[in-house]
């Protein structure tokens, strides 16, 4: 258990950079805790290049989950300078939806847990 | 106030694909088909060229070795038997990805050819199996289901001379090799998944060989045990030397058949192909994800081809351990490489090959020339110039590395490309101006 709770740790981390990284003005996360589900829910206000923003995320949140790359590279989820970071993010995910215009966007994570 | 969009959901689950430039879609069990000519090529060459006889007896051979690093298949069993062995390893390990219903992707087609091309120079069904077996145990406690560390378990068999090395010591009896192979094989296969994650922080994803990384250390550890207790094996430089025409004929030809079926795949053009240069490499950079299996095969294909040139114009031979460098280069050219951030690499372990006072044969010149192209992410990061360098330090380092894990692991150039990159890359980026948005 204490590795999931370090997953979703390091996820926060690497959306959180990258929501930095385009300098955004505001940031806020939620995590939300299910039996059988984590929901991490992120908003960035004012980000520079809001539109390179969102071609990103939704370039490596399309990643479709992948167990076999999580258990490979979950530990570099954090650490990189770099958006791949992001993919492994998309690897760690089932379903993720971004909502935007051009002062906010808000990203909606959901990681089911358990056995599969 | 301009709206650009409201609200896009991203349905993973339908595999929808968001990106602006349309990818083909390949159905999985095509892509398998793709993955499947290489072993069926290998089985049927393999077979044609084998007399019974010659068959049975390479297999003897290759079950009783030590699989030391380099025992080169070509020369202890025969051309035939080790094409056999290498594609049953690889049709074993296709069907279980299929049964566990992993669709490929770049980390599984790299682990897949990995596999594939040391069952030419040290791996077989017989001293990999206990890896499998650990995995399996890790997963049971812990609780997860296989396909979760069914790629680390593939990657893991790089230690696989130490099961060899277990049942061909002469010391006690055969079926106590036999325990200890399969105790040893299982223990590393357990505790696989968590070192290789954790040690890939250390090179932050700049080495696409993290687990030879990984598996370098403990391959110090197990050696200096099994040193320690006066059962140190025979170190061992085993290359097949006579003609490799054949075996460079079939690569030639595969590789223009995954460049035309690529093609192909990708409506009969290849539009989006230059887009891959614009990829560092770095892990993780999954291009049947970012550009599409077709285009990824085509990479493949031309990365291929790249290698086999190399390997004539330094006048080397197509044996067991060249092969193999060649698998570990169009494998990963799935999950990384490219031309742009792979040459500069190889142009470095050249130009250091150069300045060498001790001889070299070309085949260790040649296969640490293919495999230095682990670190390609680091070109495709930092630049050509310091590609060239990172290359010419694995030349030097890669030489002087086999002797800390006596051979027993076999992916001694990830391990180097490993060590270079957790000490380069923070050096590189303490002089790497911060970069605006554009």
């Amino acid at each position: 258990m204490k590795r999931e709770i370090k997953k979703v740790a390091k996820m926060v981390d690497e959306i959180t950079t990258f929501f930095l990284e385009f300098q955004a003005q505001e940031v806020k996360v939620n995590i939300f805790t299910y039996k059988d589900r984590i929901v991490i829910t992120a908003s960035a206000k004012k980000l520079k290049k809001s539109e390179k923003a969102v071609r990103r995320l939704k370039q490596y949140l399309s990643y479709p989950r992948a167990h076999e790359m999580e258990e490979y590279y979950w530990a570099l989820t954090g650490e990189s300078e770099c958006e791949e970071g992001l993919a492994i993010v998309g690897t760690m995910v089932d379903e993720a939806s971004i909502d935007y215009d051009d002062e906010h966007i808000d990203i909606h994570l959901t990681r089911l847990i358990g056995k599969r | 106030m301009e709206t650009i969009k409201k609200s896009e959901t991203i349905k993973k689950s339908e595999f929808k694909f968001v990106l602006e430039t349309k990818v083909p879609k390949v159905k999985t069990v095509d892509m398998y088909k793709v993955l499947l000519i290489l072993p069926t090529i290998f089985l049927i060459v393999g077979i044609i060229i084998s007399s019974p006889q010659g068959f049975i007896n390479g297999f003897k051979q290759i079950r009783l070795a030590s699989n030391i690093l380099i025992t080169d298949y070509f020369e202890i069993a025969g051309i035939g038997p080790a094409l056999i062995n290498s594609a049953i390893l690889m049709y074993a390990n296709i069907l279980l990805l299929y049964k566990l219903e992993l669709k490929p992707n770049g980390i599984i087609i790299g682990a897949l050819f990995l596999v594939g091309g040391f069952a030419l120079m040290g791996k077989n069904i017989y001293n990999t199996g206990p890896f499998y077996l650990g995995g399996l145990l890790y997963c049971k406690y812990h609780n997860k289901q296989y396909k979760t560390v069914v790629i680390i378990n593939m990657l893991s068999t790089a230690l696989s001379p130490l099961c060899s090395t277990l049942t061909s010591i002469e010391v006690y009896p055969y079926y106590v090799g036999l325990i200890l192979m399969i105790v040893a094989g299982t223990a590393v296969g357990f505790i696989m998944p968590t070192i290789s994650s954790h040690v890939m922080t250390a090179h932050s994803g700049y080495s696409l060989y993290n687990m030879g990384f990984a598996c370098g250390f403990v391959g110090i550890i197990v050696y200096a045990v099994i040193s320690g207790v006066g059962l140190k094996p025979e170190a061992l430089s085993i290359i097949y030397t006579d003609s490799t025409l054949l075996p460079m004929i079939i690569m030639i030809v595969y590789c223009l058949a995954l460049i035309i079926i690529g093609y192909k795949l990708n409506n009969r053009s290849f539009e989006g192909f230059r887009d891959i240069f614009n990829y560092s490499g770095r892990v993780m950079t999954d291009f049947v994800q970012q550009v599409g299996f077709p285009l990824t095969i085509i990479n493949m294909g031309v990365l291929g081809l790249m290698s086999i040139l190399v390997v004539i114009v330094m006048g080397g031979q197509f044996n067991g351990p060249v092969l193999a460098a060649i698998f570990s280069v169009i494998g990963f050219s799935a999950f990384g490489k490219h031309l742009k951030n792979s040459f500069p690499i190889m142009i470095g372990v050249t130009l250091a090959s150069l300045l060498l006072k001790e001889p070299v044969s070309s085949t260790t010149l040649i296969m640490t020339a293919l495999f230095s192209t682990g670190l390609a992410p680091i070109a495709g990061e930092f630049g050509t110039w310091r590609g060239i360098s990172v290359g010419m330090l694995h030349m030097f380092l890669v030489l002087n590395l086999g002797s800390l894990h006596g051979g027993m692991m076999l992916y001694n150039n990830g391990f180097a490309a490993g060590i270079i990159a957790m000490l380069l890359v923070p050096m590189m980026e303490a002089f790497k101006r911060e970069k605006g948005l554009d």
